[in-house]
């Protein structure tokens, strides 16, 4: 973000418009902002230029809610309903049904396997944020610690939080 | 002895795309004013009315007139320059390949060979382009004259969708007093989209939570759709919507719905958005690149760098005050009324006049 220069980034091609006056406003929103925001100055830089900011555990709570919504959905999904087939005659219909059934049972099974491995997958992302963020509690704990002179370390605990 | 005939001959006559409008009204128009007028093209879609004809159906005269819409690289040039009739080269302009050549090296290719195929017509004595931008290839490509022949743009059935019921939909679902970002335009690495991202991102995360960002346009390029839907998901997922290419009900929908229209394009041989945008009085944000300034003419507000917090103020500046609002939409009403359809027609008549003289017909 360059405010030096911010009479150059904009280019309104009206007279009747104080292009000046509204790049001092714009100046000073940006100023404000970040003070006001609650982010960082190195989060807010990242927001204002476009850098990509670090993700957070707060992030990645949402995206195992929202993989665990959607491992809901696959599974009520899974289940393949029989589809009667058009009623035509003899010989054909009892052939299609026959068909049907058997793709009804392969793909039941392939999805089967599936929402397991799905599970499986879910599982051990769950066990691991549930590391990163007692990982992240002592780290902050330490750092607490660090900075006032006499407290306690805390114990680091030898087993993993989720066994 | 005049023309008998005035056909064109493009390398597709899609519906609703830019050029295929302008060749469609085109040939109306010179058969309005008493030539054989036919459009050829290998690819054509049957949903048209007028469809036009294949290629193999075309019966060369020198006394015809060709016009030849360029917009990419086709065997059909090397055919249409052996042609013995008077040909009209009108440029649509090419993309420059190195914004694909990260995602479609191939397509890149084919883009570079789009290019410097235009030099195959500067030679000839009649060449049109479609804004002042493509006028400038044309000249650096070794052009020695050039006019420019903007597009007919008509909006009155894009305006009349307001009143179906998708639009309606939309606009009942997102005009609910969020600051609703929008750009039209198919998902491509010259349009930037990543950049709208990002500066969205700002604006919902600095300034307005209430916020959301439409980016309306086909993905067919997998791997730049899929490099703004990873931004998409590390930036404000549940607030940026990707809904791929839209129908016209829907299309006016979004239109109507959104707050402000924003494009950080960096190439664009005319925008035609940017003037749908203003006809739905959105006050208009754009990147400063190729056609756009043209475009915009006197209206709107350019950008001449890609400073994402300046942009995003900016929105909320327009969102806050409601002078300068309705100043820029004024100015926008002002440019959109300049693009009279009627002014084009005259101005086509003028060149295909001054074409046949130069031809000798």
């Amino acid at each position: 973000m360059n405010q030096d220069n911010l009479p150059e980034v904009l280019e309104i091609r009206d007279s009747d418009i104080d292009a000046e006056s509204i790049m001092l406003q714009i100046r000073a929103a940006i100023r404000e902002r970040r003070t006001t925001s609650g982010l960082s100055d190195a989060e807010f830089d990242a927001l204002a230029t476009g850098a990509p900011v670090q993700p957070t555990l707060d992030g990645l709570r949402r995206d195992l809610e929202r993989l665990t919504n959607t491992m809901r959905y696959t599974e009520v999904d899974m289940l393949l309903s029989e589809v009667r087939p058009s009623p035509i005659s003899g010989l054909v219909q009892r052939f299609r049904a026959a068909l049907h059934e058997v793709i009804l049972f392969y793909v039941n099974r392939l999805a089967a396997q599936q929402a397991s491995t799905n599970r499986a997958t879910l599982t051990a992302l769950r066990k691991t944020f549930q590391i990163l963020e007692a990982q992240q509690a002592r780290i902050e704990a330490l750092e607490r610690a660090q900075h006032t002179p006499g407290q306690t370390l805390p114990e680091h605990e030898s087993h993993s939080p989720v066994d | 002895m005049p023309p008998r005939a005035i056909h064109q001959v493009a390398p597709a006559f899609y519906s609703g795309d830019a050029i295929s409008n302008q060749m469609a009204k085109m040939r109306a128009l010179f058969r309005a004013w008493g030539y054989t007028s036919q459009v050829y093209a290998p690819v054509r879609d049957q949903r048209i009315p007028d469809p036009g004809l294949d290629l193999d159906q075309y019966i060369s005269h020198p006394q015809n007139i060709l016009i030849y819409h360029y917009s990419t690289y086709t065997p059909l040039s090397v055919w249409v320059n052996s042609l013995p009739e008077l040909v009209i080269f009108y440029y649509h302009n090419v993309t420059p390949p190195e914004f694909f050549a990260p995602y479609a090296p191939d397509f890149a290719t084919q883009l570079a060979r789009g290019r410097h195929e235009v030099r195959m017509f500067n030679g000839r004595s009649c060449a049109w382009a479609g804004s002042d931008y493509n006028r400038a290839d044309l000249l650096a490509a070794g052009f020695r004259q050039v006019d420019v022949l903007p597009y007919f743009l008509y909006f009155d059935a894009l305006i009349a969708a307001e009143q179906t019921e998708t639009a309606q939909r939309i606009v009942k679902m997102y005009a609910d007093g969020s600051v609703n970002w929008l750009f039209v335009g198919r998902l491509a690495p010259n349009k930037c989209q990543d950049d709208i991202i990002r500066a969205f991102t700002y604006y919902h995360r600095c300034i307005n939570s209430n916020s959301r960002l439409f980016l309306i346009g086909a993905g067919d390029l997998a791997p730049y759709r899929a490099r703004l839907e990873y931004l998409v998901e590390r930036n404000v997922p549940d607030h940026i919507y990707l809904p791929g290419a839209v129908s016209l009900e829907a299309l006016s929908g979004y239109y109507k719905a959104a707050s402000v229209f924003v494009s950080m394009s960096e190439h664009e041989g005319f925008g035609i958005p940017l003037i749908e945008a203003m006809t739905f009085d959105l006050p208009v944000i754009a990147f400063n690149a190729a056609a756009v300034p043209d475009t915009l003419g006197q209206a709107g507000i350019l950008v001449n760098h890609k400073d994402y917090a300046v942009i995003a103020e900016l929105v909320e500046l327009l969102m806050q005050n409601a002078q300068l609002r309705e100043h820029i939409i004024l100015r926008q009403r002002a440019r959109v009324a300049a693009l009279d359809p009627a002014q084009i027609e005259t101005l086509l008549h003028t060149l295909i006049e001054q074409c046949q003289k130069e031809f000798g017909y």
